[in-house]
């Protein structure tokens, strides 16, 4: 990734971002998908498989996007990615998912899409990262 | 060509609100075609509200060999090359397969009729080149609709239908007709030309269902393809031999092998090409059965070959047993029946009240959250990817809730429950949007195009779950007046078939089968009304079985209503279509001749006393022929009333007695001098 800003290993137990300032993967919401999975299943592990492939496509087409200032894409992108992180624990990069998809439909914050867009790539990095390890210690 | 009359039990038929029926578009389009001068953009704007209507009119209409033209891309293309009327019998038929509802009769087998349908629909289409007149798209249209008969019966009179298939299984065809005539007073073959007519078919195109109905084989005289029933007939081998099952009767096997036969040597084809011709139904059977979500499977022509072999052999080994023997081979009755214990099965499956939600999200991650949340809380969850898709399992699996997602890329929850709203299935749907926290602006535009409730993403399961919990008791609701609603109409049916059992009965002489007095008595008033009305011709002939007393006197009770009974037929038998006989009375018979003056109906009493006077009646003791003595009076005689002709014939008759008995008198108009005829005197 040509954005990522991290280079050290996976952290493995608290997750904190270096963009945001909060954690990266918001412990509570895994919990509530492995509790709506039930005991024993390999839910979190397929919803979080099922999000990363689809995030990839996501973060670039958000990164086209900006690099050809087509915002209805970015628009789309950041909309998709706000809830299906969301539901993951990503709760930072949710958040700026939102801002990025609500400064693309207003006209007077365009100014704001490129840094928030740029942010939001680069936390999708963390999440990537961080839900990767999640994968691999299960 | 002459429209019939539609028979009073067509219109009962159809009163009763279940009759398969076009829904949404379907119902625009007959409304537009009501009158002959319709617009085509009218229809063409109709046809396009409906995207998946559209796109299967415009396959079928690049699909038809057409060498060398370009393919049409628009809905008013597709007027201009195939013609209006064409485009809009496409577009009922295929409104009526969305319709379809496949859970009425549960004896039934709908997916077997569909597929079968399908079938000869697709052959119908593959054969259309060999006979003049006869599009492609019409042909097609003609074989999915050329069995909607028993649809409709199996639809409107499930029950009764039910033991009617289950009793006619495996016998001839005509004798399905006449189980069917009997039990309901009208069959197949009517009520397929009846809804025909009333889709606004084209009268020729009603007659060649019609006719396919009444006889399904092709008969080896023709030596050539003539008519749309001709290749209605070929089509619906083909497709039977597609559809052939290990429970098809071995007559119908051989039946469907024979016009197999038959039809290569019309076409003059050779194996190879019967062969192809054979391949290219059945890939074609199965493209359309995706785009119509309807069941078929790979057939392969040798399998089908194996089988008709297999379904000879069958054939030959019952014929040889005496129990088989002197079996004529007809066509025999379709397969389209379930066995008793599927029957059983499906109960099990209607009592398992298991709420079916279909959930549908673009999104893959909250697709499966969706899922699982729902699956979790003791929901039966299907689910689809894209609108499109929803749209397709909404219909395939009916379920009694919907959960969309509003924003999806190409078709929007909302453009989902505008179009489910247009269909009959999905019009009973209860469904949930999900929506996105700043979707407000789109609560009352939602709310109009039907959507029952909102939830908002991301949401809560508990949540969730109650309002749709709520949402299943307003479905509950619904579906048990609906249930009463079929329950009160399918009563209404039976009920108006009873009547007029009871009314044939209570109108029918029980001995001789035959019209009772009061019946001929309501249809002379009637007669004689629409006489003086229009002035139109008619005649009676009063009848008198000569010596009558002394039969009963000298052989018996029996005998003489033996002789009452064969009377009956015999006269019966000589008199031309609009004529009628009734029983009038102890040996007293009586013809109202239609359209009759005093010289044709002399004449017509005339042949009836010589055909009585040959006729043997043979009972136990007696062995002889009776004769009639007969009295003729007529409209253009001009008597002041209808009880004062009768008065006439009667005085007829007893003139006919005085000078001898076996003779025809005619009234002369004149109560005090009735003379006799001399041509017809005869001595007795």
């Amino acid at each position: 990734m040509e954005f990522s800003q991290e280079e050290d290993g996976p952290m493995s137990q608290v997750h904190s971002s270096e963009n945001g300032g909060g954690v990266v993967l918001d412990a509570a919401a895994l919990d509530a998908l492995a509790e709506l999975g039930g005991e024993g299943s390999d839910f979190v592990q397929e919803v979080v498989s099922l999000f990363l492939t689809e995030a990839v496509m996501r973060v670039t087409e958000i990164r086209e996007g900006l690099d050809r200032s087509e915002y209805e894409r970015v628009l789309q992108a950041a909309h998709a990615l706000k809830s299906s992180s969301a539901s993951v624990g990503a709760v930072e990069f949710a958040r700026c998912c939102g801002e990025l998809e609500a400064h693309c439909r207003s006209g007077e914050d365009s100014k704001k899409v490129r840094p928030t867009g740029a942010r939001a790539v680069a936390m999708y990095a963390e999440v990537q990262e961080a839900l990767t390890a999640l994968l691999r210690e299960s | 060509m002459q429209k019939r009359t539609i028979p009073v039990e067509f219109e009962e038929l159809k009163s009763s609100g279940t009759l398969p029926s076009p829904a949404g578009v379907g119902i625009q389009i007959l409304e537009i075609t009501r009158t002959d001068e319709f617009s085509a953009d009218d229809m063409s704007h109709a046809i396009m509200s409906d995207s998946s209507l559209t796109g299967r009119i415009l396959e079928l209409a690049n699909s038809a060999d057409r060498a060398g033209q370009e393919p049409i891309t628009t809905v008013s293309a597709a007027l201009m090359r195939l013609g209006a009327t064409t485009v809009r019998n496409l577009a009922l038929a295929f409104s009526i397969i969305s319709e379809r509802d496949d859970a009425a009769c549960k004896a039934f087998n709908y997916p077997q009729y569909w597929s079968g349908s399908l079938a000869r629909a697709v052959a119908a289409k593959a054969l259309s080149s060999h006979v003049r007149g006869v599009s492609a798209e019409e042909a097609y249209v003609a074989g999915l609709l050329a069995e909607v008969g028993v649809l409709a019966l199996a639809t409107v009179h499930s029950e009764q239908y039910a033991k009617v298939l289950l009793e006619t299984r495996g016998m001839p065809m005509s004798a399905a007709l006449s189980a069917e005539n009997e039990v309901f007073n009208i069959d197949r073959a009517t009520i397929a030309y009846c809804m025909m007519l009333d889709w606004g078919l084209p009268v020729g195109f009603a007659e060649a269902v019609e006719n396919f109905n009444l006889e399904r084989l092709f008969s080896e005289g023709e030596g050539r393809l003539g008519s749309l029933s001709d290749l209605l007939r070929f089509a619906d081998a083909i497709s039977s031999a597609m559809l052939l099952t290990a429970t098809t009767p071995s007559r119908r096997i051989k039946e469907v092998g024979d016009q197999l036969a038959l039809l290569q040597q019309v076409l003059g084809y050779t194996d190879k090409e019967t062969q192809e011709l054979f391949s290219a139904v059945s890939t074609e059977w199965r493209h359309w059965g995706e785009r119509l979500d309807i069941a078929t499977y790979e057939v392969s022509f040798k399998s089908v070959l194996g089988g008709i072999a297999r379904g000879r052999q069958a054939f030959e080994k019952e014929q040889s047993l005496p129990a088989g023997g002197g079996l004529r081979c007809e066509s025999v009755v379709a397969e389209n029946i379930v066995t008793t214990e599927d029957v059983v099965e499906d109960g099990r499956e209607f009592g398992a009240e298991k709420i079916k939600v279909l959930a549908v999200d673009d999104e893959p991650v909250a697709l499966r959250l969706l899922v699982t949340t729902l699956r979790t809380q003791g929901f039966d969850v299907t689910f689809a990817k894209n609108g499109s898709e929803a749209m397709k399992v909404a219909m395939r699996e009916g379920p009694d809730i919907i959960v969309a997602d509003q924003e999806m890329p190409e078709m929007s929850g909302l453009e989902l429950t505008r179009a489910l709203r247009r269909s009959k299935r999905g019009s009973s749907m209860y469904i949930v949007l999900l929506t996105g926290a700043r979707e407000e602006d789109l609560l009352v535009e939602a709310f109009e195009s039907g959507v029952d409730d909102f939830v908002q993403k991301p949401f809560d399961a508990q949540f969730l779950t109650a309002r749709l919990r709520a949402g299943m008791r307003i479905v509950g609701l619904q579906r048990r007046i609906e249930e009463d609603r079929r329950t009160i109409l399918r009563q209404l049916a039976d009920k108006n078939n009873f009547n007029r059992r009871l009314q044939t009965l209570s109108l029918t002489d029980l001995l001789t089968e035959v019209p009772n007095r009061r019946h001929a008595m309501e249809r002379i008033e009637a007669e004689w009304k629409s006489s003086t009305r229009s002035g139109s011709q008619f005649s009676v002939i009063m009848i008198d079985i000569d010596k009558f007393k002394g039969v009963n006197d000298g052989f018996g009770h029996d005998v003489g209503d033996a002789v009452l009974k064969a009377t009956a037929q015999a006269i019966k038998a000589t008199l031309r279509g609009e004529d009628q006989v009734a029983r009038f009375g102890g040996e007293e018979f009586l013809i109202i001749a239609r359209g009759a003056r005093v010289a044709e109906a002399t004449d017509l009493a005339e042949r009836v006393r010589v055909v009585v006077e040959e006729n043997v009646v043979e009972a136990e003791g007696f062995c002889g022929c009776v004769s009639l003595s007969l009295g003729v009076a007529s409209v253009e005689q001009g008597y002041a009333s209808a009880s004062e002709m009768m008065r006439a014939a009667d005085q007829a008759v007893y003139q006919a007695k005085t000078l001898g008995r076996n003779q025809v008198c005619t009234a002369r108009g004149d109560l005090l001098r009735v003379e006799v005829d001399p041509e017809h005197r005869k001595t007795a």
